[in-house]
């Protein structure tokens, strides 16, 4: 039995490979609930009251209290709805943000007792286009989602996330071109180390940072972005109909979305596992400098969160086509033409 | 492994082309053709294609297979199916299909496809690698590729110039208006010229969800 | 990291018909932009004309300077030269016969012009294709433009339908075909058309069913594209929809292209394996031939009529095509310039009738145009007399070269089905003819818009040209072996 990427310079045992799917995806799900915590309580912050603190020493506690309310309640469909793809979408939504995070490298091979392993899930040579590959399958569980609960409210709300997610895309595809075209190689790994000798790829490419961010915002649906599921108009986007099992599900897909585009853009942009001012990075410490650029950014979109007013949907769709478009498009040139010459 | 997810990924593309033509209702059958799509980058991924299944999911899946799904989502009800085909084309089309299916059979089973049930090519590493089909476009596929880029000008010409709104254009003017009505939300949806009363719904249509 | 890559070699000067063309495409797009109105009136055309010019010297120049250019993409050979030509002179006038129509309702006078001229770089990239890919992205940038040219008169119905029908159709011809270019491929694993020429001679891939399936898959695709039967059936409709002098370029430039690319993968490469796609050809033809002047005997409409006899006309050529030997290719590409020519004439006829008179694309709009406008019935007269094959038009000579090359290559019976067919046709011709001077129209109709000069100039131009190519067709001729000697000595 040969694996399918051990032909292209990928070979490690197979129980290695499974033991770090197992550490990666116990680590992800772990930053879930903290992340959520931290967003309440910041939350709470910013708009000068206390935010969840009952449940354990300052509300620690909450977000296992959350878990337990929602995995308790009893599943229901509406009478409206397609049962199969009901049932589908929350699934697709966590498997394919869940397979996103595998390429995040959360270090370079190292040795553990002798045995060399890469600290990351996989590092294909398609690199960032695999993650771009499940964010597109990642727009059906929305789309099917809204549209199988039968509901005008979910459906209007998986048509403006699934607009709102192409449009975006295009922007932070290109965005990223600048970068590939930086580092010679779409593996992120490669990226990252391509960083180590050209300085971090914010520096040159500030503008692809930029727009990146924001399309990021907009990807994950994150204010000032959530227009999928805004209160106000839309009670709760696609997942209005959903409770209980599903509706935690695309709840978690969320919040791993964020995380994992905070961990690319870190990865991307500044520098991966690298330290500032050239300091060496020990072996082991790297899963934590990534973690901790990680919590930062993710400080940053609940920042983001607290301080900006929603866009009104027109002019999100400008911003995307006619603002942050032609930005990476001309980032795109220009960059070419830097490496070039 | 490789046998296995072979024949689950070809099962499973054959199963979604036919669900695309067997499938009455438009929505099932768009789904359809995404699953085909994901099964045929599964089989790119045993071919050492990598950037191709990427690229496939990429353009197919998460670009064009949306459009088809927004438009078959806000138009196609989920009732509404598609027409029969009738007379003799429902006779002739089979046959036509059936010919040509044994055609094809016989021509790749008696091919002289030698590679068939070897285990393939011996390929280097960087085979299908992104920077191999970027070396090979910008050289010996210069041309084509430099024509599809000049497609995809002509594409985007044509479709603003048909799809671009008019001056002069009036309710009542066929076939475009009809198209317009078509689309019209269904009553009681909440719209404003509901809430207000006596004034009609536009469009005009009255469809039942 | 930049791995050093050897940049092909690009002879410039062998690709500037290309390269001007797409130039003067884009140019002409942005003058679409212009605000004045009249002043764009003259300005797109007059630079479309300008690009088409240009292009068509930068052809002549290179004739007898055969070329294989771009990394073997593309061969500008005797062949891509005159084809070449014909499809740019076939787009000229498309821009002159719309000159007057309407093109600012539609997609835009810019946007017009702008498709018109890329369709015309897919055209020429498909007669020039050295290599399988080339030749797919060469008739899909020939395909695209003229979907949308098709429908461009949106506010007919049948314009519409007409640009979704051939949409559709179109499609499936093309799927068709690269199906078949991806089976050929895969027999001889190779996309570069010299390449699979060595393959099949020398490896004997020649017996392998995958070629052959994939030969059949690539002229049935191809038979869509030149709307040979019985790959024909959205020819009527499409040619009635369209705009006319759209339908007058699809006749006669699309059909060119389909023909030349035709010729190339057949009597190139796959020439070792005449035996086996010569008889499919001859049933193609045989099948064209008959159905096509045969559902052209009841028609009404001129635009559909025309639609019918093309279809026949197609069968005339392949039935050049059968034989693949010098003189055949001769007689085939000497045919297909005539058949331009005097298509031209008939749809430009058309146009000016149907700008002048209500019914003037029925037959019954025809009748008495001899008495109202001499001249115009004449061309009419000229074009009809050499479509039927009559001489002393050109349309005789190329179908006698045609009859003599098939019974030279032993293709006596497709001699006497293109002779029979030849004589049904008279019996739709000679009625276009016979209702135009022989009946009175059945009122005095007042032409409501001034008539036209250029578009009468056309058609008496082209006229003349018929008659030329038949009074005087020893020059034209030896042109056209020409042309077939290279093909077949270059494979």
């Amino acid at each position: 039995m040969t694996p399918i990427l051990a032909t292209v310079n990928y070979s490690e045992p197979w129980w290695i490979q499974i033991i770090k799917a197992l550490v990666i995806f116990a680590v992800g799900l772990q930053l879930i609930p903290l992340v959520l915590l931290a967003e309440r309580k910041m939350l709470g912050r910013f708009q000068g009251r206390y935010g969840p603190n009952r449940v354990g020493p300052f509300g620690v506690m909450q977000p296992l209290a959350d878990i337990i309310k929602l995995a308790t309640k009893e599943s229901f469909r509406p009478r409206t709805s397609v049962g199969f793809i009901f049932m589908a979408a929350p699934a697709i939504s966590i498997i394919t943000a869940v397979a996103t995070l595998a390429i995040v490298p959360f270090g370079n091979t190292v040795d553990i007792f002798g045995t060399k392993v890469g600290l990351y899930g996989v590092d294909p040579s398609i690199g960032i286009l695999y993650a771009f590959a499940f964010g597109g399958i990642a727009f059906y569980g929305l789309m099917l989602g809204g549209w199988a609960s039968g509901s005008k409210y979910s459906f209007l709300g998986a048509m403006r996330s699934a607009a709102q997610l192409i449009s975006y895309e295009i922007s932070q595809g290109l965005a990223l071109v600048g970068v590939v075209m930086l580092a010679g190689s779409l593996s992120l790994t490669e990226i990252v180390d391509a960083q180590a000798t050209q300085g971090w790829f914010i520096v040159p490419q500030i503008v692809g940072f930029v727009v990146f961010l924001v399309a990021g915002f907009a990807e994950t649906n994150r204010a000032p972005f959530d227009l999928p599921e805004a209160d106000a108009e839309l009670v709760g986007g696609y997942i209005t109909e959903y409770g209980g099992g599903g509706f935690t599900s695309f709840f978690f897909a969320e919040y791993l979305n964020v995380i994992v585009v905070s961990a690319i853009t870190v990865t991307v942009y500044l520098g991966g596992w690298l330290l500032p001012f050239g300091w060496h990075t020990p072996g082991l410490a790297m899963p934590f400098i990534v973690i901790g650029k990680t919590c930062l950014l993710i400080f940053l979109f609940i920042w983001v969160r607290a301080t900006l007013p929603r866009l009104r949907y027109d002019q999100l769709m400008s911003l995307g086509w006619k603002i942050l478009l032609p930005i990476a498009t001309i980032n795109t040139l220009a960059t070419a033409v830097m490496v070039v010459t | 492994m490789t046998p296995l997810i072979f024949f689950i990924a070809s099962i499973g593309a054959i199963a979604g082309a036919v669900g695309v033509i067997a499938l009455r209702n438009p929505f099932y059958g768009v789904l359809s053709l995404v699953g085909h799509l994901l099964c045929l980058a599964a089989l790119f991924l045993l071919l050492h294609a990598e950037f191709l299944a990427a690229a496939q999911v990429i353009v197919y899946a998460g670009g064009v297979m949306v459009l088809y799904v927004f438009v078959v989502a806000y138009v196609g009800g989920s009732g509404e199916s598609l027409g029969a085909s009738h007379g003799w084309l429902r006779i002739l089309t089979p046959v036509f299909v059936g010919v040509l299916l044994l055609e094809l059979m016989v021509a790749t089973l008696g091919s002289g496809l030698k590679a068939i049930g070897t285990e393939g090519a011996d390929i280097q590493a960087s085979f299908g690698s992104p920077a191999e089909i970027g070396e090979l476009l910008l050289t010996r596929f210069l041309f084509p590729f430099e024509v599809a880029s000049l497609l995809l000008l002509v594409a985007a010409i044509g479709a603003v110039g048909l799809a671009r709104r008019r001056s002069g254009f009036t309710v009542g003017d066929a076939p475009l208006d009809a198209a317009a009505r078509s689309v019209s939300p269904p009553k009681g949806s909440g719209t404003m010229a509901e809430a207000a009363g006596d004034r009609p719904v536009f469009g005009g249509k009255v469809g039942d969800q | 990291m930049i791995a050093a890559i050897k940049a092909p070699l690009i002879d410039w000067s062998a690709l500037a018909p290309f390269t001007s063309l797409t130039v003067g495409a884009v140019v002409v797009l942005i003058a679409g932009l212009v605000g004045s109105a009249r002043l764009r009136s003259w300005l797109v055309p007059g630079l479309a004309l300008v690009t088409l010019a240009v292009t068509a010297v930068e052809l002549l120049s290179r004739w007898n300077h055969p070329k294989v250019i771009v990394s073997e993409a593309l061969r500008v050979d005797n062949l891509t030269v005159t084809l070449g030509l014909l499809c740019v002179g076939a787009a000229a006038f498309a821009v002159i016969l719309s000159l007057r129509s309407d093109t600012e309702e539609g997609v835009g006078r810019g946007e017009y012009h702008s498709l018109l001229l890329f369709t015309t770089i897919g055209m020429l990239i498909l007669i020039a294709a050295n290599d399988l890919v080339t030749i797919f992205v060469g008739l899909e940038l020939l395909s695209i433009p003229l979907y949308v040219l098709c429908a461009t008169e949106l506010r007919r119905e049948h314009s519409l339908e007409a640009g979704l029908k051939y949409l559709i159709v179109g499609s499936v011809g093309s799927a068709t075909l690269l199906y078949g270019l991806a089976l050929i491929y895969g027999a001889t694993g190779s996309t570069s058309l010299p390449k699979i020429g060595v393959a099949i001679s020398d490896t004997g891939a020649l017996t392998d069913p995958l070629l052959l399936a994939g030969m059949a898959l690539a002229i049935a695709g191809l038979s869509f594209k030149a709307s040979a039967a019985p790959f024909h059936q959205w020819t009527p409709d499409v040619y009635e929809g369209a705009p006319t002098p759209v339908t007058t370029f699809m006749a006669t430039a699309t059909k060119a292209a389909a023909l030349g690319i035709l010729l190339r993968i057949l009597v190139g490469p796959l020439l070792p394996a005449v035996d086996d796609w010569a008889p499919v050809i001859a049933v193609i033809a045989t099948l064209s031939i008959v159905v096509g002047n045969f559902g052209a005997l009841g028609q009404d409409s001129l635009k559909r009529m025309l639609a019918w006899s093309s279809v026949a006309q197609v069968g005339y050529l392949l039935a050049g095509l059968v034989v693949a030997t010098s003189l055949g290719i001769g007689a085939l590409v000497f045919y297909l310039v005539v058949y331009a020519v005097m298509t031209l004439a008939a749809f430009a006829v058309v146009i000016e009738n149907e700008r002048t008179s209500d019914d003037g694309e029925r037959l019954s709009g025809f009748a008495g145009l001899g008495r109202r406008r001499p001249w115009l019935a004449g061309a009419m007269t000229v074009s009809m007399l050499s479509l039927a094959g009559l001489p002393p038009t050109g349309g005789f000579i190329g179908k006698l070269a045609i009859i003599n090359a098939d019974a030279s290559g032993g293709w006596m019976w497709l001699a006497i089905v293109l002779v029979l067919g030849s004589l049904v046709s008279l019996g739709y011709y000679l009625r276009v003819i016979a209702t135009m001077w022989m009946t009175e129209g059945s009122a005095e109709k007042t032409p409501v818009v001034k008539q036209a000069r250029e578009i009468v100039a056309v058609a008496l131009l082209a006229a003349a040209v018929t008659i030329a190519a038949g009074v005087l067709p020893s020059w034209p001729l030896e042109r056209a072996q020409d042309v077939g000697q290279t093909v077949i000595s270059s494979r």
